[in-house]
């Protein structure tokens, strides 16, 4: 197991720095002069030769990426031209909210594996059916148009919701109040998508020979369920969640704007149209990083589940 | 060539009449197929089936609701027809979605081609590709137009580079499946060329999947499209794109919510139709993923 842990974590090394790599030529092959956007229409020749002097900016580009990432590996993402603030320090502020929404929004989607099972212990029915079209209809529902409708009907219609922003603590009344309709938003499409994949395993599982055994043998039929028949569809479903928490990482940058939430990917959204690219560069890095690194995780989870992977 | 084409050990291919069929039976076809003709057809008629310029402002009938004089779905902020707006929006909607699944597809195809093919040049090209992936949902395109700026040509660009990886992913896939198949054997053994094979042997037979996954992510390219723009980065005001349609109706939640709730339907009722033509393509080229 530790081999196998230590061969994934080499492996997602090239993919991390291939991240690096991208974000900062995206952002530096981009066109227009950075120094001219920092120095602003009034700055004089001079002034932008200073800023290229001290941003490196008059160094060869493999020079610069050199740069960035000896000072990425040091903590240091930069300084926020518009802000004055260092990068990291916006990033940690802002970290605490998106990974709460995150986490929100996955319990969220964690609801479609008993609706998968409800459906595939009943093919067919009314359940069955309802079930399955709905999902259908989560996973094409515009995320940030579902949020403007929950906003609409529960908060401006029954007031019940907070319209917008986070209340802290996150532990009060009032704070988990805040969390209900950005995390419904979020997580109804892996909900579906969730559901959808439990019920369509359990279905194949269920036909399988062991589980009409563990039935012969009279085992109570909620064991047979969850203890033999869900057990082995977890992998799929849970290689689903690592892939969805990387959709959810995405959809937060929609999330947030919609909510006025003021997190990573709200920052990111706003960063880019104030053409603050030290902080687009920060707030992508990080998101991409944690998406490689959780699916490190979900990889790793596949041999705690499944024993034969580690030694394939 | 046309004798390696019909070798009797290439995988007999599944009838058209037969697809056909089962897709008739399907009624996620019939429903797909239905949304998709009417959205299709409301954006080839629409200034045939629009009372009013998109862009014309009529500032005596600002934020008149659904169902009042001449306005069926009612009047924006500016006086602008909203029904007229969501007509041309289905054109903008179904134009970048189209143009960037094709670009992204075509991109795709011939990395996942190549890297499937010749195996030195898989791993440089998939390490390309997983750190594409690496990119969480919409924020490859995000990254994208930051560098390109805001403009819906610069979306077009962003939303087909963010399907790349995928269609690369599939398409390499596929062709590892077929690669030692008896009839590319066939045709490498009466002398084709590698273009050859890779054209004429290979990609008709890995077609399915790549049509199936084009159906697909045609909802998802205009669902991204409309995401980018509902976020400001995508297609500026006035254009009567449907999400930068639903971004500009926010400052109206309370007055007139009816502006950000009629183009989410039309967002909604496209990107359901292609997921549903996708998903009984699907069925009906490979039955067994039922």
């Amino acid at each position: 197991m530790l081999i196998y842990s230590l061969r994934r974590l080499l492996e997602a090394i090239p993919v991390l720095l291939g991240v690096t790599v991208l974000t900062f030529l995206i952002l530096h092959l981009a066109p227009g002069d950075p120094a001219q956007l920092i120095g602003g229409p009034t700055a004089t020749a001079q002034e932008i030769a200073n800023i290229r002097q001290r941003l490196h900016l008059d160094q060869p580009l493999y020079a610069q990426y050199g740069t960035f990432l000896w000072d990425l590996v040091h903590g240091d993402l930069g300084q926020s031209v518009q802000r004055r603030e260092s990068v990291l320090s916006m990033l940690a502020v802002r970290l605490p909210n998106t990974a709460v929404l995150a986490v929100t929004s996955m319990l969220v989607t964690l609801i479609g594996i008993p609706l998968g099972v409800m459906a595939a212990t009943r093919p067919n029915s009314l359940l069955d059916l309802a079930l399955m079209n709905v999902s259908l209809l989560g996973v094409s529902i515009p995320n940030f148009w579902l949020g403007i409708l929950l906003i609409i009907w529960f908060s401006v219609g029954l007031g019940w919701f907070p319209v917008a922003g986070y209340h802290h603590p996150f532990l009060s009344l009032e704070g988990l109040k805040s969390l209900v309709l950005p995390a419904i938003t979020l997580g109804t499409g892996g909900l579906a998508l969730v559901a959808r994949l439990t019920r369509s395993g359990m279905l194949e599982v269920l036909g399988q020979d062991y589980i009409r055994t563990a039935r012969a043998k009279g085992l109570p039929e909620r064991g047979v369920l969850f203890r033999h028949a869900l057990r082995n569809t977890m992998i799929p479903v849970i290689t689903v969640l690592g892939l969805n928490f990387g959709a959810l990482l995405g959809g937060a940058v929609v999330t947030e704007s919609v909510f006025a939430i003021n997190g990573v990917g709200r920052l990111a959204v706003d960063s880019i149209l104030a053409r603050d690219y030290a902080v687009v560069q920060g707030s992508v890095v990080l998101i991409a990083t944690t998406f490689v690194l959780v699916n490190l995780l979900v990889d790793l989870s596949y041999a705690l589940l499944n024993p034969t992977i580690r030694y394939a | 060539m046309s004798s390696v084409a019909t070798t009797p050990s290439r995988p007999r291919a599944v009838q058209g009449s037969k697809i056909l069929r089962r897709l008739r039976r399907s009624p996620h076809f019939v429903v797909g197929a239905t949304l998709a003709a009417i959205v299709v057809l409301a954006a080839i008629f629409a200034p045939l089936l629009t009372p009013v310029d998109p862009y014309y402002q009529d500032y005596g009938a600002v934020l008149q609701a659904p169902g009042s004089a001449g306005h069926l779905l009612g009047t924006d902020a500016f006086g602008r027809d909203q029904l007229s707006r969501m007509l041309f929006g289905a054109r903008i909607s179904l134009a970048v979605g189209v143009v960037s699944v094709l670009m992204g597809l075509a991109i795709g195809v011939l990395l996942g081609l190549l890297a499937g093919y010749f195996r030195r040049l898989d791993r440089p090209i998939m390490m390309v590709n997983d750190v594409l992936i690496a990119f969480p949902g919409i924020l490859l395109a995000i990254s994208i137009v930051a560098a390109l700026g805001t403009s819906l040509i610069n979306v077009i660009v962003a939303v087909a580079i963010f399907s790349v990886p995928t269609f690369a992913r599939i398409t390499r896939s596929a062709v590892l499946g077929v690669r030692e198949a008896d009839y590319v054997s066939s045709a490498r053994a009466v002398g084709s060329s590698h273009a050859r094979i890779i054209a004429r042997t290979i990609l008709p037979n890995i077609l399915s999947p790549l049509i199936v996954y084009a159906s697909l992510r045609l909802a998802t390219s205009i669902l991204t499209a409309a995401t980018l723009s509902f976020l400001g980065l995508g297609a500026q005001p006035p254009s009567p794109e449907w999400g930068a349609m639903i971004n500009q109706a926010r400052t109206y939640l309370y007055s007139a919510p009816y502006l950000s709730v009629e183009p989410g339907i039309a967002i909604f009722i496209t990107v359901l139709a292609f997921n549903l033509l996708g998903d009984s393509l699907r069925d009906a080229l490979d039955p067994r993923s039922q």
